[in-house]
């Protein structure tokens, strides 16, 4: 089975991600041209394996979007929680038990 | 909540620019919420007016600006101090260290994720070194606070290790700044006296399994060798009652805990099981879903249910407890007091997968008995099965290199809901989290799919549980003394 | 037989965005695949079991789903530069200091100190309360008559 897509509708990072999340992925082969996404899907199940992977591509390409335009606030708060979390040395300082 | 006055005249003056504002209907009313985790519930008229035509009446209008929903007349200390709070763990490190001594368990409970292993099994314990190595790293972390727990397998079954890591955790206590907690999670089937005085003196606070009744409990926790229901009685009435009859101590007796396991055996009997936690004197109760990891993934067809089933059965139990407070009985909900806390003190529940990010490595870390270091305990199970992609490092590695590992910042990434679609979009974002973890085993991918998430589904559905009982004022009453404010540390 | 059902909108009146979120949504009941055709956008939707939504119902669904998306998307673009302002400020804000009182208290220590007086109080008038009725407060002489 062969199916042409554009890159503005789902994007061939999409499409990679995935065929390699769905069952069956290994037989998709996405071949990226210009502004289009050939997909060839050689095996028994391909129209099934065609609708998993152009439903997962949906959810690739949704929170792909998203991450783009929210990257500045999910920045701020991943940098923040691994500088935090990266540590100091312990303080020795005396201090009796409660 | 609003309420408007019969016969008066919509008074809605200026249109209002709303900010960052998610909805999600619950029967016929809509809960809005923002970043700041303020939340109003509105009719359908008034959420009408609201989003379509942007117009309100003046009464609902003050409700929105004094909560943030209205971007003039932004009381920013009261904003940034409710988000500063709710998001307190984006400033320290790890607090819940996880310490697994060892594997060997005498237990066989149907939906164990932990892969125990048979008693004899002594090369799955943890040697005493790798433990102090494992708190040395601990105390690198810059929270206040250090939760150390000590898991299995069953723990006690390496007892030396697990006692010299107490006494030694207890040790660099008394130079460092930081406030220690220790427990230990324990079937008590290898406990004794001589162990109990030990936990206590050092302050360990002892938590058990308890999954309902005699029958319910022994079906899921198949102990051959006794019963093990009546071993987790026989020991949570001792420890109750030294907590219950201590004077003159240098030390604190922490009353005891039991965590319940819902397996789909365990579905029917909410009153049973809510009942037997009463009568053994346990006032908090914890209803958690089993997790599709480890041993519990495999048996899944066996023990495992769907989210629909799950929620009934919280649904029923939230509802018998409620019925309990009202007759004076003490009782709580843990799931609930910690969703809670978020919702109406803007406080954070501790709880390491309901946050942004979630605290893979970042909130929590988990030793392994070999001295492998994973993102958590869950993430582990998944080592077990041979999948090392939760692994961080190892006890040879320094705090920084662990927490500055790929598979720390990727996990921190995928469970930032920022970048997770639906998630973004709910109403419930303030207050909720993802797991990788669980994303990786059941849907292949560590971003995940929450639309066909059981995990999602399942915190939805508590989340408009909880919102719904909440529009009666009488379980308010109750659900705020759940969560009356208890000194914390702000930031 | 699976029924497809298509879509065909004009992708100036609903952004791109918003036809692949509202799509998106149905994604575990129907399969879907967006196209473009005629300069437009034509999203084909087909049930994944038999028994899926009553196509009427979906239309339904769609619209409100629309509705919603396109309020949204407006309210995130309108606010988009403030939000990122309010969440940075949050993350570095540092609350005032507390006024403290002459004794050095904080106002939760302030508060809980007068609900202790209070307390106090509360018992003081109940003790004094039963000791009217004990008759202790009155003098000997009050009580028996002057000598």
């Amino acid at each position: 089975m062969k199916y042409e897509t554009f890159e503005d509708l789902y994007s061939y990072e999409a499409l990679n991600i995935a065929k390699n999340i769905i069952k069956d992925g290994e037989s998709v082969v996405i071949t990226k041209l210009k502004n289009k996404n050939i997909i060839n899907i050689d095996c028994e199940n391909s129209e099934k394996i065609f609708k998993e992977l152009m439903n997962e591509a949906l959810n690739q390409q949704c929170r792909i979007d998203l991450s783009k335009k929210n990257f500045k606030v999910s920045q701020m708060i991943i940098t923040k929680a691994l500088i935090s979390a990266l540590g100091e040395e312990p303080k020795n300082k005396k201090r009796g038990r409660k | 909540m609003t309420s408007k006055k019969p016969g008066k005249k919509n008074t809605a003056k200026n249109s209002l620019d709303l900010i960052n504002i998610r909805w999600r209907k619950i029967k016929n009313k809509f809960i809005i919420t923002n970043d700041f985790g303020y939340y109003l519930s509105l009719n359908q008229k008034e959420f009408n007016d609201l989003i379509y035509k942007n117009k309100v009446s003046e009464k609902l209008k003050e409700e929105l600006i004094s909560k943030g929903f209205i971007k003039t007349h932004m009381d920013f200390d009261d904003l940034f101090s409710r988000w500063k709070n709710s998001n307190s763990y984006l400033f320290w490190g790890p607090s819940l260290h996880i310490l697994v001594t060892t594997l060997r368990c005498n237990h066989k409970c149907v939906y164990c994720q932990s892969q125990a292993v048979g008693i004899s099994n002594d090369k799955t314990d943890m040697p005493t070194s790798i433990a102090k190595k494992s708190v040395d790293i601990a105390f690198y972390s810059t929270a206040p606070v250090l939760t150390f727990e000590f898991q299995g397998g069953e723990p006690l079954y390496n007892w030396e290790t697990v006692s010299k890591a107490i006494k030694y955790i207890r040790e660099k206590e008394k130079n460092s700044d930081k406030k220690i907690n220790i427990s230990i999670v324990s079937n008590f089937s290898v406990m004794d006296e001589k162990k109990a005085k030990f936990l206590m003196e050092n302050e360990v606070s002892i938590c058990t399994s308890l999954d309902g009744p005699e029958k319910l409990h022994n079906k899921n926790r198949i102990y051959t060798q006794a019963n093990s229901y009546r071993e987790t009685i026989k020991w949570l009435k001792y420890f109750n009652s030294m907590h219950d009859n201590q004077t003159n101590l240098s030390y604190r007796i922490f009353k005891p805990s039991a965590l319940t396991t819902i397996s789909c055996d365990s579905l029917k009997y909410h009153k049973e099981i809510i009942d037997e936690f009463v009568k053994n004197d346990l006032n908090t109760i914890f209803l958690r879903p089993l997790s599709p990891i480890g041993f519990a993934k495999k048996m899944w067809n066996k023990i495992g249910y769907d989210s629909k089933s799950f929620l009934k059965f919280y649904k029923d139990s939230l509802n018998y407890i409620l019925s309990l407070n009202k007759k004076g009985i003490d009782i709580k909900e843990k799931t609930a007091i910690m969703l809670l806390n978020k919702i109406l003190n803007a406080k954070d529940s501790g709880f390491v997968d309901l946050r942004c990010p979630c605290g893979a490595g970042i909130g929590q870390v988990a030793y392994n008995h070999n001295g492998d270091i994973y993102t958590c305990d869950e993430g582990r199970m998944v080592g077990w099965e041979g999948e090392d992609i939760f692994k961080i490092g190892t006890v040879k590695d320094s705090y920084k290199k662990i927490i500055n590992s790929l598979t720390t910042r990727t996990c921190a990434i995928t469970s930032n809901l920022e970048n997770q679609f639906t998630c973004s979009r709910c109403a419930y974002r303030p207050y909720c989290g993802v797991c990788p973890v669980i994303n990786y085993e059941s849907q292949n991918d560590i971003w995940g799919n929450n639309l066909s998430s059981e995990r999602c589904k399942i915190f939805m559905g508590i989340f408009d549980i909880i919102f719904e009982l909440m529009e009666d004022p009488k379980n308010m009453e109750i659900f705020n003394s759940w969560v009356e404010d208890k000194k914390e540390i702000t930031v | 037989m699976s029924k497809t059902i298509e879509f065909i909108y004009d992708e100036k009146k609903y952004p791109l965005e918003v036809i692949r979120y509202v799509f998106y949504t149905l994604s575990d009941r129907f399969w879907v695949i967006i196209n473009k055709t005629e300069n437009k956008i034509k999203v084909s939707l087909e049930p994944i079991t038999e028994n899926s939504s009553d196509i009427k119902n979906i239309k339904k669904e769609i619209e409100e789903e629309f509705r919603h998306e396109l309020i949204r998307q407006k309210i995130w673009n309108d606010n988009k530069d403030l939000r990122e302002y309010l969440i940075q400020k949050a993350i570095t804000y540092t609350p005032p200091a507390p006024k403290s009182s002459e004794d050095g208290l904080t106002p939760e220590e302030e508060k809980e100190l007068e609900k202790l007086i209070k307390e106090v109080e509360e018992e003081l008038s109940k003790e004094m309360n039963k000791e009217k009725k004990n008759d202790i407060k009155k003098t000997w002489e009050e009580k028996y008559g002057k000598k």
